[in-house]
C-alpha cells in the first residue's frame, strides 16, 4: 500500500547541479545557506554529530519515562462519584 | 398549584431594561425560586460580571418557551411528581442596545419603527432559559463569548445556535451551558451535556438531554444506588455515557500541570472539548465553614471549553527545556455548572483557582481551589494516536535540533517553540491554501492525500511558523505515523535533509531502545534528498 509520504518522495523536485534541494522546492539557495548546510552535514557525520544523536535519544527516553510515571492513572479513584 | 404556574394573564413577551436587579427578579418570577435563593446563587454574581462585560442593555422575555432538554427531563421525572411542575420554561434574550416593547412589536409586525432585523441580530448577546424549579433554575444558556481580539483568549469549541422568538431570526456563536438540577443531572452529567454540544456537531452524533446522559451512564455501570435522582457519576460512568453516543473515551491522569495544560491545549485547539475532574479544596483547610465542612468540598467535574495564552513567554519543560506553546496558558475557561459558562480557572503550579466561594463561621469568604485528577476526552473512534505519543515523538527531534543550534549551525535562530495540536486535513489544507508558500510547493501539499485527523506540531520562530511536522492521528502507535514535514523556507528546513542521512547512520540508533520516533522523522527528511532512505512499507 502506498503511504502518503511516498507520494511526496516521488514528486520531489529533481536535483540540479550546484543546488541544494530544500523540502519546499527551493533549489537555488544562497551561497551562505549552502555553506551552512555543508557545515551541518560535516557536523552530523562527525563524532560530535553521533553523540548528539545518542544524547537526543537518551534524554528523550529519560523524559518520557518520567512522563509515564505522572501519566499513570490512579485506578482507585475511578469509582468515586463527582457529587459537588 | 398556583405557586408553580405563571399568572394566567402572562403575555407572550415582555421587554425590560437590563440591570442585575431586573435579571434577579426575572429569574425568581419565571421559575418558582425564592428571591433569596436567586440572590445567593454564584450564577447571579457571575451573570452580573458577564453581562456588564458584554454591555447588556435590554432583556426580551419569551414566556411559555418549550425547551427540548427540560421537556425530556420533565417527561422522565418531574411529570411523575405529585407537585405539578410546569413543563414550559421562560427564555430571556439579551441585547446590547436599548429598545421598548412597542419597538419589538413593531418589528414583529414588520411595521416602520426604530428597530430592524439586522441591528437586532447584531446586538444579540444570547439567551438564558429559566426552568420552573425551586432552586436549580438556570437551564440551557447560550451567551456570546468575551471578545478574543482584546486578550489572548481562545474559545475553539463554539458553534452556532439559532433562536427564533416570535419569528425573529437570531444567532449566537457559543457553547451551551446548563446548571445541574440535582435530579436528572449532577455536575458530571451537566459537564457531559456541554461536551456533547460540541462533539455532536464536530463528530455528528446525537446530542442527548441530561436525563438521557444520566441513564446512559448508569446503564452499563450501575453503582448500586438509584439512577434518578442522580447523586453523581463516576469516571467509569462518564466514560460509558461517552460510548453511548458512539465516541471513544480517553481517560488520563491530570495531576501534573505540564501534562494537563499541554493535553488540554492539544485537544481543545482541535475543537474537542475536554472533561476535567477535580477535587475542590478550601484555600484555608483548617477553617470550618458555615456548613461545618473542613478542607475538601468533594469531587467536581467541569467541561473545559477554552484557554488564555496569557504568559508572555513559554516555560521550558524537563531537562531538555522543551518549549510548548501550551506552557503560555495562564487560565482555562470551563463551563462549571455551579458558576457559569466560560468560567475562569487560573493555573497555578499544582491546581486551579476558581470562582467558588465558601464562608467560614465568621462569614469571611474562603477561596476554593480545584486540584485536577483526571481528564476525559471524548474522541471520534478514528483518532487513535493520543496526544502523549506525539508529544513524546517530538522530544528527541527537538533535542537534536537544539544540539544543532547550540553547535552554532543555525546562526541567529532562537530555541524552537512548538505548537502541538490536533487538526484535520480540511483545516490544514485551508490554512496552507491561504498562506504564502511557493505556489508549486503549495500545490503539492494540497494535492497530497492525507488522513482526516492530523497531529500538527508547528515550530514557531518569532511568532511565525518555521516548520510543520504532521502526524497521522488515525494510525496505530507501532506504525509509522509521521506523515511529512512542511518547510516554510527558513534555513532549518533546508538543513535537515542534509544532516538526516548522517544522523540515521549514528551507532546510537542500534544501541538505544527508544529510537523509533526520531528515526521516523529523520528518515522522512533524509528521503527528500535520497529516496532510498524512504520509510519502507
Amino acid at each position: 500500500m502506498t503511504r502518503p509520504s511516498d507520494t511526496v518522495i516521488e514528486s520531489a523536485p529533481p536535483k540540479e547541479p550546484n543546488s541544494v534541494p530544500t523540502i519546499n522546492g527551493t533549489t537555488t539557495p544562497q551561497a551562505e545557506l549552502r555553506a551552512l548546510i555543508e557545515a551541518a552535514r560535516t557536523w552530523a557525520e562527525s563524532d560530535a554529530g553521533n553523540r548528539a544523536v545518542e544524547s537526543s535519544l537518551r534524554e528523550a527516553s529519560a523524559m518520557t519515562a518520567e512522563l509515564d510515571k505522572v501519566r499513570r492513572i490512579d485506578l482507585k479513584r475511578l469509582d468515586e462519584p463527582y457529587t459537588v | 398549584m398556583p405557586g408553580l404556574e405563571l399568572p394566567a394573564a402572562t403575555p407572550p413577551l415582555e421587554v425590560w431594561p437590563y440591570t442585575i436587579e431586573t435579571l434577579q427578579r426575572l429569574l425568581a418570577e419565571k421559575s418558582v425560586a425564592d428571591p433569596r435563593v436567586v440572590e445567593d446563587k454564584l450564577h447571579t454574581a457571575y451573570f452580573e460580571e458577564y453581562f456588564n462585560k458584554l454591555g447588556a442593555q435590554t432583556v426580551l422575555v419569551e414566556n411559555h418557551y418549550i425547551d427540548h432538554d427540560f421537556l425530556e427531563d420533565h417527561a422522565a421525572y418531574y411529570v411523575r411528581c405529585f407537585e405539578e411542575y410546569r413543563r414550559t420554561c421562560t427564555r430571556l434574550h439579551f441585547f446590547n442596545i436599548q429598545f421598548s416593547e412597542q419597538d419589538i412589536h413593531a418589528l414583529i409586525n414588520r411595521e416602520v419603527g426604530p428597530l430592524d432585523d439586522k441591528s437586532l441580530r447584531k446586538a444579540y448577546l444570547g439567551f438564558v432559559v429559566v426552568k420552573p424549579l425551586p432552586e436549580t433554575i438556570v437551564g440551557r444558556t447560550c451567551l456570546r463569548t468575551y471578545p478574543t481580539h482584546t486578550a489572548p483568549r481562545s474559545y475553539p469549541i463554539t458553534r452556532r445556535y439559532e433562536a427564533n422568538p416570535f419569528g425573529l431570526r437570531l444567532r449566537v456563536h457559543t457553547l451551551a451551558f446548563e446548571e445541574q438540577d440535582q435530579v436528572a443531572a449532577a455536575c458530571a452529567t451537566s459537564a457531559l451535556w456541554t461536551v456533547f454540544q460540541g462533539t455532536g456537531v464536530l463528530f455528528h452524533h446525537a446530542i442527548l438531554s441530561p436525563v438521557e446522559i444520566t441513564r446512559a451512564a448508569d446503564r452499563l455501570a450501575p453503582i448500586g444506588t438509584r439512577t434518578l435522582p442522580s447523586e453523581g457519576l463516576n469516571d467509569i460512568q462518564m466514560a460509558n455515557a461517552v460510548r453511548s453516543v458512539g465516541l471513544e473515551p480517553l481517560l488520563l491522569e491530570a495531576e501534573d500541570m505540564h501534562v494537563l495544560k499541554s493535553t488540554l491545549y492539544g485537544y481543545l485547539r482541535g475543537r474537542v472539548p475536554v472533561l476535567l475532574g477535580a477535587e475542590l479544596i478550601f484555600d484555608k483547610p483548617l477553617f470550618a465553614t458555615t456548613e461545618g465542612r473542613e478542607g475538601t468540598i468533594g469531587k467536581h467535574a467541569v467541561a473545559v471549553t477554552g484557554y488564555s495564552l496569557g504568559h508572555a513567554a513559554p516555560v521550558g519543560y524537563g531537562p531538555s527545556g522543551l518549549l510548548l506553546r501550551s506552557s503560555r496558558i495562564d487560565k482555562v475557561y470551563a463551563h462549571d455548572d455551579q458558576i457559569g459558562p466560560f468560567a475562569r480557572m487560573g493555573c497555578e503550579d499544582t491546581h486551579f483557582t476558581t470562582s467558588w466561594e465558601e464562608h467560614d463561621t465568621l462569614g469571611n469568604v474562603i477561596p476554593v481551589d480545584a486540584y485536577p485528577t483526571v481528564l476525559l476526552i471524548p474522541l471520534y473512534h478514528k483518532i487513535r494516536i493520543p496526544y502523549s505519543t506525539v508529544h513524546d515523538a517530538l522530544i528527541p527531534f527537538d533535542i537534536y535540533v537544539e544540539q544543532m543550534r547550540m553547535q552554532g549551525l543555525l546562526p541567529g535562530m532562537k530555541r524552537l517553540e512548538w505548537d502541538l495540536y490536533l487538526s484535520t486535513v480540511t483545516d490544514f489544507k485551508r490554512e496552507i491554501r491561504a498562506g504564502g508558500l511557493p505556489s508549486e510547493y503549495k500545490r503539492k501539499l494540497l494535492l497530497q492525500s492525507m488522513p482526516r485527523f492530523l497531529w500538527r506540531a508547528t515550530a514557531i520562530l518569532d511568532d511565525r511558523p518555521a516548520l510543520d511536522l504532521l502526524f497521522d492521528a488515525t494510525d496505530i502507535e507501532q506504525g509509522r505515523f509521521f506523515l511529512r514535514a512542511v518547510d516554510y523556507g527558513l534555513p532549518l528546513g533546508a538543513m535537515l535533509p542534509a544532516v538526516a542521512p548522517a544522523a540515521l547512520a549514528a551507532p546510537a540508533f542500534h544501541r538505544e531502545k527508544d529510537w523509533r520516533y526520531l528515526d521516523q522523522i529523520l528518515r522522512w527528511f533524509a528521503a527528500q534528498t535520497d529516496p532510498s532512505l524512504s520509510p519502507g512499507p
